[in-house]
């Protein structure tokens, strides 16, 4: 790319990318996401290389070390069972993101099918889907999901289609309401009248206008999902040990304040930046594709 | 108006149903039925036992047949049992439910009365610091785990300094009746639950006010020659303030969902940390009749923000 010419309005990516490169902000929540994507997905590399210490790896001599700089395993000390916190850290990293990103493609596929489906063809299928959205969100969402792990005690696979089957009414409201307006646009009319069917319209058409700031509430989407992921592996209903999870962590944690507080900061640290960064990279996103949309949420 | 609220009740009705049908689904969806949980331990059972434990609960009925008995004992508030206290659920859900009440409420107004000024202000000093500061927090108070911050709370200003008590509603053996005590058990869990909400008002209320400060009316205010705070808090506020009806539903929803996590940190005897254990233990009448109350609350909730939204703008009566 080689910059928008003065006279030639700039596309909406080149323009998009032109308003990122000021945001500093964005670039550098996506740069700790990048860096934390790595770090999770070298996990078995950088625990035995650096660490030499696995994350179930257990020694009682070595409960409760506060964190120390002189043995890498112990940088950030160790648990109630000796485990090294960094390690487990490290893992907790992986089923985070993995539980996250897993659950919003699953709301992502149901959100675009369903708003789009529902938005265009209207009638009997749009009052069937905003009957089911409403009464969705109607139900306190934890106590859905506790219901749910209760009944069917999921492992993380089962947890990840679970989440994303409970969190797809907003993606779904959002694609709706774009594809309301979009299909009274000229262009849909012209494809209309040259004969193309309505599948054709909705994916060749609509959906390429709404992808876009789809995938960028998913990012904001994935933020919600871990931190939903984390509550319930707080409870211990949702990730179960010896997984570990940020959120089984700060649980384990828990079970005994005082002798480890070192234990509470690492796992919820973790959680924090890691939401915040997705918000933020979502906002800025949202900010240059359509700089006309204001960040209220 | 009479119209208006009798079309939102009617609206609220199919959404009761699917909620009810919902619930149902799941718990027959389950793995283990009912009554094998029920018996469990009970091992000198034998099979025509369970067969007529079975009958009598009318577990051998169609569904659709079972639905529609459970459904008439839950529109009489007929929960039924719970498995582990052999107590009515509706005792239990009776003396739980005023103490989470009390922990929403009390995070409802620290949302609102430390969200809505933290909007106005940063509103108001557009692009200065201060403005920086509040953005921010409205984006980090979004993103840290109400738990974590309820254990860090703890951590520091209950175990290291000693000033908050670690947990419960009040101190054993003080009287009920002493305030102080009741409002240092309050301010933690009611500030952990509050946290998403204070940032999330505080943004909202940030874009609604610039929205509004941009206005004639407001100039027209400073022009006439009124005070600051008075074309701030009196004008424009009550002007950015309606769209935050709105936003209300989105926060109760939050407040009740969280209230499962942080009644557990700080072992607050309500609903959601009775659903909690009653969830561990399999004690699933309690937790089915949990959902359906707090859903049918938060719905009742919805309708009333309609309303009022109602009452506060007249064109939506009509719409």
């Amino acid at each position: 790319m080689t910059g928008p010419s003065p006279r030639v309005t700039a596309g909406l990516w080149a323009s998009a990318a032109q308003r990122l490169k000021r945001d500093r902000l964005t670039l550098a929540a996506g740069g700790v996401l990048l860096v934390i994507a790595m770090l999770a997905l070298a996990a078995d590399a950088i625990s035995d290389n650096l660490f030499h210490y696995g994350f179930t790896r257990q020694n009682l001599l070595d409960a409760y070390r506060p964190p120390t700089l002189l043995d890498p395993a112990f940088w950030l000390g160790s648990d109630d069972l000796g485990r090294s916190q960094v390690v487990r850290l490290l893992y907790g990293a992986r089923v985070s993101l993995a539980v996250g990103f897993g659950a919003a493609m699953i709301n992502l596929t149901i959100g675009l099918s369903l708003g789009l489906a529902a938005g265009y063809l209207r009638g009997w299928f749009d009052d069937f889907i905003q009957f089911a959205v409403s009464t969705l969100n109607s139900i306190p969402t934890l106590f859905l999901l506790l219901i749910v792990a209760v009944l069917f005690r999921p492992g993380p696979p089962t947890l990840v289609v679970i989440l994303g089957l409970l969190s797809w009414q907003g993606i779904t409201l959002f694609v709706r309401g774009q594809t309301l307006s979009l299909r009274e646009r000229e262009f849909v009319t012209a494809g209309r009248v040259i004969g193309a069917s309505s599948a054709r319209v909705m994916l060749r058409h609509i959906l390429p206008n709404v992808l876009p700031l789809v995938f960028i509430l998913s990012a904001i989407d994935v933020g919600g999902l871990i931190l939903t992921e984390s509550a319930l592996s707080y409870l211990g209903l949702g990730i179960s040990p010896p997984t570990p999870s940020w959120g089984n962590m700060l649980s384990n944690a828990a079970s005994d304040l005082s002798k480890g507080p070192w234990l509470v900061y690492g796992p919820g640290s973790a959680i924090f930046v890691t939401v915040l960064c997705l918000y933020l990279l979502g906002d800025g996103l949202r900010d240059a594709l359509d700089p006309r949309l204001t960040t209220t949420r | 108006m009479g119209r208006f609220i009798l079309r939102r009740l009617a609206q609220a009705i199919p959404t009761l149903f699917g909620i009810t049908l919902l619930s149902f689904v799941l718990m027959r969806l389950s793995p283990s039925d009912p009554v094998s949980l029920m018996v469990a331990g009970a091992s000198d059972l034998s099979t025509e036992d369970i067969t007529a434990i079975r009958q009598s609960y009318g577990l051998d009925q169609p569904l659709p047949l079972q639905y529609l008995s459970w459904l008439t004992h839950v529109l009489v508030g007929d929960f039924g049992q719970s498995f582990l206290f052999k107590r009515p659920v509706i005792q239990m859900i009776a003396a739980a439910l005023p103490n989470t009440l009390l922990l929403a409420s009390f995070a409802l107004v620290l949302a609102l009365s430390i969200g809505v000024p933290l909007g106005v202000l940063a509103a108001h000093y557009r692009g200065t610091v201060l403005d920086q500061v509040i953005r921010v927090f409205g984006v980090a108070g979004h993103a840290i785990p109400g738990f974590w911050f309820a254990l860090l709370f703890i951590l520091v200003l209950s175990v290291d300094f000693r000033v908050f008590p670690v947990g419960g509603m009040q101190t054993i053996g003080k009287d009920p009746w002493d305030l102080g005590d009741r409002l240092s058990h309050l301010i933690g869990p009611a500030l952990a639950l509050s946290l998403g909400g204070i940032a999330n008002y505080s943004r909202y209320m940030r874009t609604e006010m610039l929205e509004v400060l941009g206005q004639d009316f407001v100039r027209t205010a400073y022009a006439k020659g009124l005070y600051q705070h008075s074309v701030l808090f009196i004008h424009a506020l009550r002007n950015a303030l309606l769209p935050l009806i709105t936003a209300l539903g989105g926060l109760l929803a939050t407040l009740v969902s969280g209230a499962v996590v942080i009644e557990q940190v700080f072992a607050w005897p309500g609903m959601g940390r009775m659903t909690y254990e009653a969830a561990r233990s399999k004690d699933y009448p309690i937790v089915m009749a949990v959902v359906l109350i707090s859903s049918a609350l938060l719905l009742l909730s919805y309708i009333i923000r309609d309303i009022a939204y109602g009452v506060a703008d007249p064109r939506v009566r009509h719409r």
